[in-house]
């Protein structure tokens, strides 16, 4: 007996350190696809641009893990326009250990909680579509942000004006005054990429040397129905007055031109939209919209699932796409008007 | 080894297995009862709109139930063979249920068997008839067919010729629907052709398109959302060129409704999108937890047009937002 206790000491002693082990590493194994999870949270499911740049972001992934052979899933959950809704998701998807989690915020304020709850958790956070303010990005190395520069849009939009007027000053300044009159439908308020576009399209015709009137300007919320609403108004109020409709993106840019089809008005103001959206496209392809700027949605959807996908496989950030200044990826902006519609529509076909 | 020494070996292993049991309470004690239920959603497509109602249903029911939900979608519509392999995946990795719209009633069966040994298999949408006692949620596709015949014939459009567009006819949700609209139809018109539509969405637009302009129809009938969404919109785009045609169908999309309202369809008979998704995973759970009293759930559904497409009622089957 006394012969026996020796290695039956020992193995029990190797078992019991051996247990925690054996704990730790039940998940692994048993032939398991490894699995990675992005979980992407957005301000509105019903936003064309968002949609469209979500619908990319699936196909990729698609395409990833049939040649990856792991599995990737992306859950797109929508906030409804509620801060506290998406925090809830944002919440989920912490608890139940997200590789990566995306962010397009219904209010960009609240970045910095994110931040500091995935910093928590230790999963990196990629802000798309809305930019958080540059201290928040900041508080920690593993936070991004996929967009682009909404300045450039801006300038882009209001140089195609530019190019119009150069070339044929009757074509815009359609009552010959030597100004343009214009109206402005713009984003959300405080929103940084409505205030950017607006002021930085005014600033590219000023800029031009060419002078202009603002005659009107509100925030139809990026909604096409809200558009139309707005332009009814000033259409009601102003007539063949307003020269040019410029408009922060395309899905209001649209609903102006449904007002200005309504309104069965001989003198047409011309329609400048952003994001370059396939009904925007389609506008300009038959002469109701007279320019909008490229968003590339399936740039920034490849570079949100580089990003991703670089941290769930070792690799680093900045091998998988360009970030400036440790955290920010761009994709440039390109004016479309009905010289290159073509190209813009077989981008978004491919 | 003397007794003393015995005794505090004991003691020091006994406090090995106290303190482990101790730092691991969680995980072995706690957690057992809140680890959420691993459920994999197969569907029997590509991530399409169409799926975003039947989502929301499903991600209600993943909160309301502590269940962690994979939604796996595949990379062509109706590949009988990828959602095998991904069903075959989702159980490797541990799903404790596996809910699925079959893409193909025969292909399908052997593995859904298969799978049914191990964990709990619902289906939803589409069935396979042929396994007995296999958990199923969806509305009575047959039922639902019918009433939209019933609908054709009461606003008096079986004169002309009419079209059925034929669509994923193997996925038995699909054929109920034709034949409940057979059913009808067949007694009071003879004049019914088939048009085959392709599975990809641009290419079902470009042949729906490419019908509508060669050859006359006076009413279509579209058996799904995707195929219903194809013709409206190619039909929309030809009316400006004179072409005018009465379309029905059945199933959702925002498309769908948004043509619905400016009467480029006529009227759509749609089930409650929300409550399947929703119902799929309860069903599952259930079925984890063996509760499930073994009878399939039948989702309701109504025939809506622009007239009454702002009913309380059918508001909350159109515009799942004000659930």
């Amino acid at each position: 007996m006394k012969r026996l206790i020796r290695p039956i000491a020992i193995v029990l002693v190797l078992i019991t350190l051996l247990l925690p082990l054996g704990a730790c590493n039940s998940a692994q194994g048993n032939g398991k696809v490894e699995t990675i999870k992005i979980g992407v949270a957005v301000y509105r499911k019903d936003d064309t641009f968002v949609a469209s740049l979500c619908s990319y972001l699936e196909q990729i992934a698609k395409n990833k893990e049939i040649s990856s052979g792991k599995k990737i899933v992306v859950n797109i959950v929508d906030g409804q326009s509620s801060q506290a809704v998406q925090s809830d998701q944002v919440d989920s998807f912490i608890s139940q250990n997200y590789n990566v989690i995306c962010v397009n915020m219904v209010d960009r304020t609240a970045a910095a909680v994110i931040v500091d709850k995935a910093k928590a958790a230790n999963i990196p956070v990629i802000f798309f579509n809305r930019e958080p303010v540059e201290e928040d990005l900041r508080m920690w190395s593993r936070a991004y942000y996929v967009g682009a520069d909404a300045a450039e849009s801006g300038r882009l939009q209001g140089e195609t004006i530019v190019n119009a007027y150069n070339k044929d000053k009757s074509l815009i300044d359609k009552n010959g005054d030597g100004k343009i009159q214009y109206v402005m439908l713009e984003g959300e308020q405080e929103h940084q990429d409505a205030l950017l576009r607006t002021e930085y399209s005014i600033k590219a015709v000023t800029g031009a040397g060419i002078h202009v009137e603002k005659l009107a300007n509100d925030t139809a919320n990026w909604q096409r129905a809200q558009g139309t609403a707005k332009m009814a108004q000033w259409i009601e109020k102003f007539g063949d007055r307003i020269e040019v409709v410029f408009s922060n993106n395309d899905d209001m840019a649209l609903g102006a031109i449904d007002a200005i089809k309504e309104s069965k008005r001989k003198i047409k103001p011309i329609v400048v939209g952003i994001d370059s959206t396939q009904n925007g496209l389609k506008a300009i392809e038959d002469g109701t919209m007279f320019a909008t700027v490229f968003n590339d949605a399936k740039a920034q959807a490849q570079a949100i699932f580089d990003l991703s996908y670089s941290f769930t496989s070792g690799g680093s950030s900045s091998a998988a796409v360009s970030v400036e200044n440790g955290h920010y990826v761009r994709i440039p902006y390109w004016a479309v008007t009905k010289d290159n519609v073509e190209k813009a529509l077989d981008s978004l076909r491919q | 080894m003397t007794k003393k020494k015995m005794l505090a070996f004991i003691l020091i292993l006994l406090a090995f297995v106290v303190s482990f049991l101790i730092l691991n309470r969680d995980r072995i004690f706690e957690k057992k009862n809140n680890m959420p239920f691993q459920i994999s959603v197969i569907t029997r497509g590509k991530s399409t709109e169409s799926w975003t109602t039947i989502k929301q249903g499903i991600d209600q029911a993943a909160k309301d139930m502590n269940v962690e939900v994979s939604f796996v979608t595949l990379s062509t519509e109706n590949n009988s063979q990828e959602q095998i392999s991904l069903m075959q995946r989702e159980i490797t990795n541990g799903a404790n249920a596996i809910v699925i719209a079959p893409a193909n009633s025969t292909d399908l069966k052997q593995p859904i068997e298969k799978a049914r040994k191990s964990i709990p298999v619902i289906t939803m949408q589409s069935t396979i008839d042929t396994i007995k006692d296999l958990p199923y949620i969806s509305c009575d596709n047959y039922q639902l067919g019918s009433a939209l015949a019933e609908k054709i014939v009461a606003d008096k459009n079986t004169d002309g010729r009419i079209v059925i567009l034929r669509n994923s006819m193997n996925c038995s949700n699909i054929h109920q629907r034709y034949m409940g609209v057979i059913s009808v139809l067949g007694t009071v018109s003879k004049n019914i052709e088939y048009w085959d539509i392709p599975d990809d969405p641009q290419e079902a637009y470009d042949t729906a398109k490419g019908r509508l302009q060669n050859q006359k129809a006076a009413t279509l009938i579209a058996l799904d959302g995707a195929t219903l969404e194809a013709v409206g919109k190619a039909e929309r785009d030809l009316m400006k060129s004179g072409t005018q045609v009465e379309i029905y169908g059945l199933g959702r999309t925002n498309t769908v409704v948004s043509l619905l309202e400016s009467q480029v369809i006529k009227s759509i008979g749609v089930e409650n999108e929300y409550n399947l998704g929703y119902l799929s995973i309860q069903s599952a759970v259930d079925n984890i937890n063996k509760k499930s009293n073994g009878s399939n759930t039948k989702i309701n559904f109504a025939i809506v047009d622009h007239t009454n497409m702002y009913s309380s009622d059918n508001q909350r089957l159109l515009f799942p937002f004000v659930q």
